[in-house]
C-alpha cells in the first residue's frame, strides 16, 4: 500500500548528483542537520516528559517551577519545535537525494511527518498550561501525553524505517509483508534515543538556577546517570542485532567510545553527586551532545556498509503464478531459435558482433564466410590460428546441430538471406 | 556519613562505574572479533574476477553455472569451462596458470563456498531458479565484486520473508526435512 516497487530499478533515480565533492558535502551537511534534529528533539522530548514527572510527583510549587524552568530551557521561544521539524524535513530531502531507496511513497512520509509536527505542536498549549497553573490540570496532562505518544510513535517509526535501510533484501517484500519494517536493531536505536533524551534532558535539570539549588540538580544528575548506566545495554543490543553487512571495524570503535565518553560523564557525575561542584551541568550537557553525534555517526556508517552497490541491486522476483499447490515449476521452454541459444551460451563469452571481446567482432568476420556455410561449419568444429593479433579459438565441442544452428544463426545475422 | 566512609564509597562507586564501562567496550571488541570473520569475502585459491567476467566480458551466470537450472546443488563449473578460453585466453596471467596446473594435474580448484547453508537445511536451486527469482536476489549484483562476497544474511527470517510475499510454501518440512 505505501510501496511503489514498480519503480525500483536498484538504481539512483536521479543522477543528477553525481560529483563525488557534491556528496560528500551533502553528506557532512545531513549529518549536522540531523545531529542538530535529534538533539534538540531529544531535549524537547525529554525534557516533557521530565516536566510531566515532575508535574505529578508531590506536586509542590518547588517543583512547578522547576518543570517550568527545564522547559524554558529546552524551548526557547514557540517557533522552535516547528524549527526543529523543519530540519528535520530539510535532512530527509536531502538524504533521499543522495540516496533515493524504493522504501514508502509520499503518503507514508507525510503521515510520518504530520505525526511528528501535530507532537511538537502540541508541545506549545502544554508549556502554556503549565506555566498558568500551579497545580497540573487534567488537559495539561492530556497534552504532555499526548504530544510524547505522537513524538514516541513517530520515532519509533522513523527509526524502525531507517534501520530497514541495512536491510535492502527487505525493501520488495514490504508491499506485500508490511510488518517487516519492524526490527530489533531499529528498535534498540530507538531506545537508545529515548535514553538519550532522558539524559539530556537531565543534564539540563542539572545546569539550572533554582531557588533551592540541591534537589532539582541532584533529580536531573540522578536521571542522566540511570540513563547512561542502561545505554551499554541497549548498544550492545543494537550492536548484536545488526545484520552482518552492515558492520566494520568502524562501526564497532565509534561504538566503543561512545561508550567510554558515557563513562567518563557518569565519573563526572558521581564527582558532582559528592561534592555538587558548579559548572556540572554545561559539561555534561555538551558530553552528551557529543555522544548523540557518535550515535549518530555510527548509524550513518552503518548504513554506507550495507548500502554497497553490489547488495542494493536485486532482482525482481517474478510475482506469484498461479500454479497448483506444490506443483514445482515447470522447466523453462527451449529457446524459439536454437542457434541465438548456443550463440548466448557459448560464443557471447568472446565473441560480440560489433566490437572486439576477446575475438574479432563478427561483423569484420562473417561477409568472407557468405554463401560459405559448410567452410564456416568446418572452422567452428576445428577451430585454427587465423589472425595473429588474436588468441587461438579453442575448440569448444559443440555437437553438429548445434553447430549447424549456430551457422544459420551467424549467416542470418551478417545480412545474407536464407 | 563521615569523610573517610564518604571517600571510600566515593572511589568504590567510580571503581565500580568504570569497571562496568570498560567491560562494555570489552564486550563490544569481544562482538568486533567474533563476527568479523563471517562473511567478508574470503581469498579463494584463485582469485576469479566476477567484474571482468560478468561485468566486462558480459557472460551469463548459466554460461558457467550450468547445472542451477536442474539440480538443487547449484556447483562451481568445472574446469573444461574456464579452459574452453583459457586454453588461448590470458595464459600469461599467474591466476590463469594457477588454473591451467590445476587442470593437468587433473586436481579439482578447492573453491571456499561463501552462500553456505547448514547441512539440515535443504535447498534446491533448480525449483528457485524455476520459480524466476533473480540471480542478484540473492547473490547480489556480482558483477561489481572482485571476489565474491555475501551480501545477504541467508538466514531463516529472510528466507521466509521472501516465501511469505511471493506465495512459496512456509511448511517446516519445505527445507528442513
Amino acid at each position: 500500500m505505501f510501496l511503489s516497487v514498480a519503480n525500483f530499478q536498484g538504481r539512483s533515480r536521479l543522477p543528477l548528483i553525481e560529483d563525488p565533492a557534491t556528496i560528500d558535502l551533502l553528506q557532512v551537511l545531513i549529518f549536522f542537520l540531523s545531529g542538530f534534529h535529534f538533539s534538540a528533539a531529544g531535549l524537547l522530548l525529554g525534557g516533557t516528559a521530565v516536566s510531566l514527572a515532575l508535574r505529578h510527583l508531590g506536586g509542590t510549587p518547588a517543583r512547578t517551577q522547576w518543570a517550568v524552568a527545564l522547559l524554558d530551557r529546552i524551548s526557547p521561544g514557540r517557533v522552535f519545535p516547528f524549527l526543529v521539524g523543519l530540519i528535520a524535513v530539510l535532512a530527509f530531502a536531502g538524504f533521499h537525494l543522495l540516496q533515493p531507496t524504493p522504501l514508502y511513497d509520499t503518503r507514508f512520509w507525510s503521515l510520518l511527518f504530520a505525526l511528528l509536527f501535530v507532537g511538537l505542536g502540541l508541545l506549545l498549549p502544554y508549556r502554556a498550561l503549565v506555566k498558568s497553573r500551579v497545580r497540573p490540570s487534567a488537559w495539561e496532562t492530556v497534552l504532555g501525553l499526548a504530544a510524547i505518544f505522537c513524538l514516541g510513535l513517530a520515532y519509533f517509526l522513523l527509526f524502525s524505517t531507517i534501520g530497514l535501510l541495512v536491510r535492502p533484501e527487505k525493501w520488495l517484500h514490504l508491499s506485500l509483508v508490511p510488518e517487516l519494517l519492524f526490527s530489533w536493531h531499529g528498535t534498540a536505536r530507538f531506545l537508545e534515543f529515548i535514553l538519550l533524551s532522558l539524559a539530556l534532558a537531565g543534564s539540563v535539570l542539572l545546569g539550572g538556577r533554582y531557588k533551592e539549588m540541591n534537589p532539582p540538580r541532584r533529580g536531573g544528575a540522578t536521571l542522566a546517570f540511570l540513563c547512561l548506566i542502561l545505554l551499554p545495554i541497549v548498544s550492545l543490543f543494537h550492536l548484536h542485532t545488526l545484520p552482518d553487512l552492515a558492520l566494520s571495524v568502524d562501526v564497532f570503535l565509534v561504538s566503543a567510545l561512545a561508550m567510554a565518553a558515557a563513562g567518563g560523564v557518569c565519573l563526572l557525575l558521581i564527582a558532582f553527586f559528592k561534592s555538587s561542584v558548579g559548572g556540572a551541568g554545561g559539561t555534561v550537557l555538551f558530553s552528551l551532545l557529543g555522544i548523540l553525534l557518535l550515535w549518530l555517526g555510527g548509524d550513518f556508517l552503518e548504513r554506507g556498509n550495507a548500502m554497497a552497490p553490489e547488495a542494493i541491486a536485486m532482482g525482481i522476483p517474478a510475482l506469484p503464478k498461479a500454479t497448483e499447490a506444490g506443483e514445482p515449476e515447470k522447466s523453462p521452454e527451449k529457446e524459439a531459435d536454437p542457434g541465438a541459444a548456443v550463440f548466448d551460451r557459448v560464443c557471447k563469452a568472446c565473441h560480440r558482433f560489433d566490437r572486439k571481446v576477446v575475438g574479432p567482432p563478427l561483423n569484420d568476420v562473417l561477409p568472407k564466410y557468405r554463401g560459405k556455410a559448410e567452410a564456416l561449419k568446418s572452422f567452428i568444429a576445428n577451430p585454427v590460428k587465423v589472425d595473429p593479433e588474436y588468441p587461438s579459438m579453442p575448440d569448444l565441442n559443440l555437437s553438429p546441430e548445434e553447430i549447424s544452428a549456430v551457422v544459420d544463426y551467424l549467416l542470418e545475422m551478417s545480412g545474407e538471406g536464407r | 556519613m563521615d569523610e573517610r566512609t564518604g571517600k571510600i564509597l566515593k572511589c568504590a562507586a567510580c571503581i565500580l562505574t568504570a569497571l562496568y564501562f570498560g567491560a562494555a567496550v570489552l564486550a563490544v571488541a569481544g562482538m568486533a572479533v567474533l563476527r568479523s570473520d563471517r562473511l567478508q569475502a574470503p581469498e579463494q585459491p584463485i582469485d576469479f574476477p566476477h567484474t571482468v567476467h560478468v561485468g566486462q566480458l558480459g557472460l551469463a551466470c548459466t554460461y558457467c553455472h550450468i547445472h542451477v537450472e536442474d539440480s538443487p546443488e547449484a556447483g562451481v563449473p568445472p574446469l573444461e569451462i574456464c579452459m574452453g578460453c583459457h586454453r588461448s585466453v590470458a595464459v600469461d596471467r599467474p591466476e590463469v596458470r594457477k588454473l591451467i596446473r590445476s587442470y593437468e594435474q587433473k586436481k579439482p580448484v578447492e573453491w571456499i563456498k561463501v552462500h553456505d547453508l547448514p547441512d539440515f537445511i535443504y535447498f534446491s536451486h533448480k525449483r528457485h531458479v524455476r520459480a524466476e527469482v533473480d540471480c542478484s536476489a540473492c547473490h547480489g549484483d556480482v558483477a561489481k565484486m572482485d571476489r565474491i562476497k555475501r551480501v545477504r544474511p541467508l538466514r531463516m527470517g529472510w528466507c521466509i520473508g521472501c516465501h511469505r510475499a511471493l506465495g512459496a510454501s512456509t511448511d517446516c518440512a519445505t527445507c528442513h526435512l
